[in-house]
Order: structure tokens, then C-alpha cells, then sequence
């Protein structure tokens, strides 16, 4: 190996451990060797400390090109997913399998809708017991505070945004939901600084829009909503729910003229087809 | 009025275009994982990460802002259409870094002539004449070094941008072309040979001594 390629070695980390001293040694008594490693040293050390190529930054119509290709990749993921079910189904029908699924189906509404009478009944005796609610009740809203809901409650509180995305995840979407929890959700979509939370949040919520406080709630929220994943997909929930209250508050979305084209582009296909 | 607030908040935040706050929660292979299930919108907080890197890495290849522009798009269609082929079992950075390589290369392999006298033409804007002699010191070893920089073949320039200049680390650069560490700092010393030589031909040097 010459002389240079040993420099170049030794600079680059390249050379073993067990050479280094070595040359160190040599470089040290031979002064017209280190004043070319010096030469070469300081090369190197312009390569890396300095920038070269002075970096423009990137424009606004590459982010404008990124997210118009995120959402167009969105939709096209949901209508993969639609057909999918449309052949399940088909081939569930030419298998001759619908007949038993929609008896089953038709039990499991039956059960549901028992179940939900009971719930009517137990929850008025509960209302009559605590008249100063923040808010009306609704029966969707089981009134008794559970474990899981207090945790919920004081995870929320937490200055630590995982925690908090930690609390929303433990709510079931299946089971009933406290009317504290649901006004701590609304407060966490709204205020929370933290994006993540903002959209777990509003994904939890959208399981329980059945409840008016809560759909109530969600149309409230738009005009909080500074995010562009959380403006499209509270304007997707709004059109899956064909909420034409909010209509309103995503037209005052629209007003902001820095409001990305993606973003203006699905809000308004949403206030076309809830008009 | 209230409301009225909260919009002109939305205008401040846009100006500084898209915000993901605190996004570190997640980790770069957490959020690939997530849009591999099919949560695709997850994507977004990678491009926040990493869009001015890749430009980066692009421009210094290329020097063209709109190409690199072209090219940072190109790599993350095609995270998107390959997500389903990665694992957590690298860094997501070696990942990412691997088809912005492969980009480059499809890039240079269409009109890779008239990319190198581009590259060579940028450079020789600001020459080294008895002219402009006043400009000395470290501005034209600067200078000499950009032209030395773009006359080395594209995957030369390659390694030693990704070396050097995007600071990855000789193991993740191992990882991207499949190779292994010794390899890779052999190559890189070797460029810096083939550079530093070029440099001193250009500053009309001898070169050194064996």
C-alpha cells in the first residue's frame, strides 16, 4: 500500500487498530510525510465540516405532490378494501352460505335490540338519581364508572402524549362509553397538542357516533382542527355519517387560504355531496 | 370569535407547511410497521422526517432542485408499493436509503452522458483563473473540490454522499447495498484516493509520494 493510500486508510478509519500507532509513529518522524498528511487532513476535514453544496430548500409543491399521492393512495386502499368484501359476499351467496349468515345475523339484531331496551330502562332510573350532568345522557352512555374508565381518565391527564394515546387505546368500541370519557375525548380532539393523540381520539370517537353528544361533539371539533390528517378525516367521517350539520363548520375550513390543496380538494367533495 | 381565533392559528401553522407535533413518539419502524398493516396516512410522518435528507441526498447527486424534487416523490411511491416486502429487522433509514439508491440509479441510467457534463458544466462556473486569484484559501479548495467531486462516476459519488455528506455510518451503508462493513470502508477510501488525486490535478499539484 503506498504512502497516500495509508493516509487516506488511517483518515477514513479504514486501517486496523493494530496498524494505527504504527503509522502515527512514522507520520511523527518524517516531517515531509506529515506535512502532506496535514495537507490531506485538511481536505478531508473541509469535506466534512463544510457544505459543499449549499442545499436549496425543497419547494412547496413537492409537500403539495407528496399528500395529493397519499390521498389518492387512501382512497384507492378503501375501494380495494370494498371490493374485497363485494367478493367475500358473492362468493359466500354462489356457495349458498347467506341463508344461515343472515339467520345469524338477524338473532344477533334481535339480541341487540333486547339489550338495548334493558338499557333504556336501567339508565332512566340512573338519570332520575343525577339531574346535574355536564351534559344530556344519552343510552349509549353507560353512567357507572368502571376501572378501565378511570384509568382512561387519569392517563389522559398525562403530560407523556404516549400515555395518552395509551388511555384512548383502551377504550372498546364495542362496549358502552362514561359520559366523563366522552367529554375527555372531545377535550383531548380538540386541545391536545399532540396530532397522534388528536387522531386516535377522533377514531375512538367515530365508533360511538350513534350517540348525539358525541356526533354533536365531532361537528364542534372541526373549527378546532389545524391538522391536515385530522381535517380529512373528520370531513370522511362526516360524509360516511351524511352529517349535513357540518357542513357549515368545514365551509369555514375552506375560508383559510393556506389550506392545502389535498386538504381544500377532499373538504370540498365533502360539502358538495352532504349539500 | 372564538373561532375566529382558532383559524388564524390554522394560517400560522401553514405557513411552516404541513406540522406533525411531537412525532417522535412513534419510531421510524413503528411507523412503517403501521402503514404496512394499511394505515398508508402513517407515511406522512415518515416523509416529514425525512423529505429534506432525501433531497438532500438527491441534489448532491444531481443539482437540480426540481429533479430531486421528482426523485424524493419516486422513493416514497415506491415505499408505498413496496411496503408490504419490509421487515423490522434493519433500521427503516437503511431501508429508505436503499430505493432512494436504486432511484438514483434508474435515474442515472437513462441519460447518465448528459447528467455528467450537467454535473461537470455546474461546476466549472466558478473556475480557477488568474482572474478571479483573489478567491483564495478554503473558497476555491471548496471550489476545486465540488469539480473533483463531480467528476467521479455517479456511484462513486454515491458513497462518498452517503459517507460523507448524509453521515451515515459505514454499517448502515453496508446494509443498503447488501454488502459488508470492511467492503464498504475499503470503497470509500478508495474514493477519497480517486478524489484527493483528481483535486490535486485540478489545483496543479504533483500528487504524493509513495
Amino acid at each position: 500500500m503506498d504512502m497516500k493510500a495509508k493516509m487516506i486508510s488511517y483518515l477514513t478509519g479504514a486501517m486496523p487498530k493494530r496498524n494505527r500507532l504504527e503509522f502515527e509513529r512514522f507520520i511523527a518522524n518524517s516531517p515531509h510525510h506529515a506535512e502532506q498528511f496535514e495537507k490531506l487532513s485538511t481536505l478531508l476535514s473541509i469535506l466534512d465540516a463544510e457544505d459543499l453544496f449549499d442545499v436549496p430548500e425543497p419547494s412547496a409543491d413537492m409537500d403539495q405532490s407528496f399528500y395529493a399521492m397519499l390521498e389518492n393512495a387512501k382512497t384507492k386502499q378503501k375501494e380495494s378494501y370494498l371490493s374485497k368484501w363485494k367478493n367475500y359476499l358473492s362468493e359466500l351467496l354462489h356457495r349458498g352460505y347467506l341463508k344461515p349468515l343472515a339467520f345469524g345475523l338477524a338473532m344477533l339484531l334481535f339480541g341487540a335490540v333486547i339489550q338495548r331496551q334493558q338499557n333504556i330502562l336501567g339508565y332512566s332510573d340512573v338519570q332520575s338519581k343525577q339531574p346535574n350532568l355536564s351534559f344530556k345522557s344519552h343510552p349509549g352512555i353507560d353512567n357507572s364508572a368502571t376501572m378501565k374508565e378511570l384509568a382512561v381518565l387519569s392517563l389522559l391527564e398525562l403530560p407523556s402524549s404516549s400515555k395518552r394515546l395509551q388511555a384512548i387505546n383502551i377504550i372498546d368500541g364495542d362496549s358502552e362509553i362514561q359520559q366523563k370519557v366522552v367529554a375527555a375525548l372531545l377535550n383531548t380532539l380538540n386541545n391536545d397538542p399532540n396530532v397522534n393523540v388528536r387522531l386516535t381520539a377522533l377514531d375512538a370517537l367515530a365508533r360511538f357516533n350513534s350517540i348525539p353528544e358525541v356526533r354533536a361533539g365531532l361537528i364542534e371539533s372541526i373549527y378546532y382542527q389545524n391538522s391536515p390528517l385530522v381535517q380529512i378525516s373528520i370531513a370522511d367521517i362526516m360524509l360516511g355519517l351524511q352529517e349535513k350539520r357540518a357542513v357549515m363548520p368545514l365551509k369555514s375550513l375552506l375560508e383559510d387560504k393556506h389550506l392545502p390543496h389535498p386538504v381544500r380538494e377532499r373538504i370540498t367533495t365533502a360539502v358538495d355531496e352532504l349539500i | 370569535m372564538n373561532r375566529r381565533y382558532n383559524l388564524l392559528r390554522i394560517d400560522d401553522s401553514w405557513n411552516q407547511t404541513v406540522q406533525y407535533e411531537d412525532v417522535d413518539i412513534y419510531s421510524d419502524n413503528q411507523l412503517m410497521l403501521k402503514v404496512k398493516s394499511g394505515d398508508v396516512g402513517k407515511l406522512g410522518m415518515l416523509y416529514e422526517r425525512y423529505k429534506k435528507k432525501l433531497f438532500g441526498f438527491f441534489y448532491k447527486m444531481n443539482k437540480d432542485p426540481a429533479i430531486s424534487e421528482d426523485l424524493v416523490q419516486t422513493v416514497f411511491i415506491k415505499m408505498l408499493n413496496s411496503r408490504h416486502t419490509y421487515n423490522d429487522s434493519g433500521k427503516f433509514s437503511s431501508w429508505m436509503y436503499r430505493i432512494a439508491t436504486n432511484v438514483n440509479a434508474d435515474h442515472y441510467r437513462k441519460p447518465a452522458m448528459l447528467l455528467e457534463e450537467d454535473i461537470n458544466q455546474s461546476e466549472k462556473k466558478a473556475p480557477c483563473t488568474a482572474s478571479n486569484e483573489e478567491i483564495l484559501g478554503k473558497q476555491e479548495t471548496m471550489n476545486l473540490l465540488k469539480q473533483a467531486i463531480g467528476r467521479l462516476d455517479p456511484a462513486k459519488r454515491e458513497l462518498l454522499i452517503l459517507s460523507r455528506f448524509q453521515k451515515l455510518k459505514y454499517k448502515e451503508i453496508a446494509d443498503i447495498f447488501n454488502t459488508s462493513e470492511s467492503a464498504v470502508k475499503m470503497k470509500a477510501s478508495r474514493v477519497i484516493a480517486e478524489l484527493t488525486e483528481t483535486y490535486l490535478k485540478l489545483e496543479g499539484g504533483d500528487g504524493y509520494e509513495s
